[in-house]
């Protein structure tokens, strides 16, 4: 095992040819996957260490560090979420609207539903509003952010 | 930003509380409840603005750590975690009385060489 923690600037792609090497997972939130820098141990106890300037976002799968003998793969955490299902697209308009004036990130799922991380304010605003919001465990893909709304603080 | 101004709010309240340190500092944790009204996200894309302004403070790790909701059963004097937003009891109970999940605070400090 090695001692010093192993700089990532960037991740080396995703769906790269591991062969027989160990695998070992870097787990972060959702809400860490754009940070550019971040100090945390891999569940094989290497610590490793995010610097990345460059202000992109990592995805769930993304490889950060290959070897000879092992890979460091990074893993988006499950979250509670606020899961809607909208009935049309005007629907979905208004939805994202209620949501984007809060500034969070709305996902978008390929079944078509809108996601949103779980707080407490969101989920009453939703219910007050007459939406019918369900509470699901969900991992939240940068890839399906969406980015019309004012994400970005 | 309403976020910006909570960020820089944390790092000048850092600046007075260590005067000496600061320059030292590696990491800033902070806790955020599930009923702060502040997701992780909008603090997080606020720092990332942050240090953009301020490329002092980029060497700084700011990890937010999301708290629970806790509520308060009066009937059996117990604490109980807000599961999926349901504010009730395993005995049945419902209860508003939050102990936790309301905070919005910085929670652990940590500096180079100590
Ligand atoms: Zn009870």
């Amino acid at each position: 095992m090695l001692s010093e923690p192993i700089e990532v600037t960037h991740a080396l792609g995703k769906d790269l040819d591991t062969g027989q090497r160990n695998v070992d997972v870097l787990e972060v939130e959702w809400h860490e996957t754009a940070k550019s820098r971040m100090r945390r141990k891999t569940k094989g106890g290497q610590e490793v260490l995010i610097n990345r300037t460059d202000r992109g976002s990592f995805q769930d799968g993304d490889i950060l560090y290959l070897s000879d003998k092992r890979v460091i793969m990074l893993r988006i955490k499950s979250c509670d979420c606020i899961v809607l299902r909208p009935a049309s697209l005007q629907e979905v308009g208004t939805i994202c609207f209620e949501i984007g004036n809060k500034h969070v990130p709305i996902f978008m799922t390929e079944q078509e539903e809108v996601c949103v991380a779980y707080d407490g304010y969101l989920y009453q605003m939703l219910l007050s509003g007459g939406f019918a919001p369900a509470i699901e465990e969900r991992v939240l893909h940068p890839f399906q952010m969406v980015k019309a709304y004012g994400n970005m603080a | 930003m309403h976020e910006i101004s909570i960020v820089r709010n944390v790092f000048d309240t850092l600046q007075e509380t260590y005067p000496d340190k600061f320059e030292r500092i590696s990491k800033v944790q902070m806790e955020a409840g599930l009923l702060s009204n502040i997701q992780p996200i909008l603090i997080q894309n606020a720092f990332e603005a942050l240090i953009v302004e301020e490329p002092g403070l980029a060497d700084i790790e700011l990890e937010v750590v999301q708290l629970p909701i806790i509520a308060h059963c009066e009937a059996c004097e117990k604490d109980f975690e807000v599961v999926r937003h349901k504010f009730v009891c395993t005995c049945g109970t419902p209860s508003r009385k939050i102990v936790q999940g309301e905070e919005l605070q910085i929670s652990k400090v940590e500096f180079i060489g100590n």
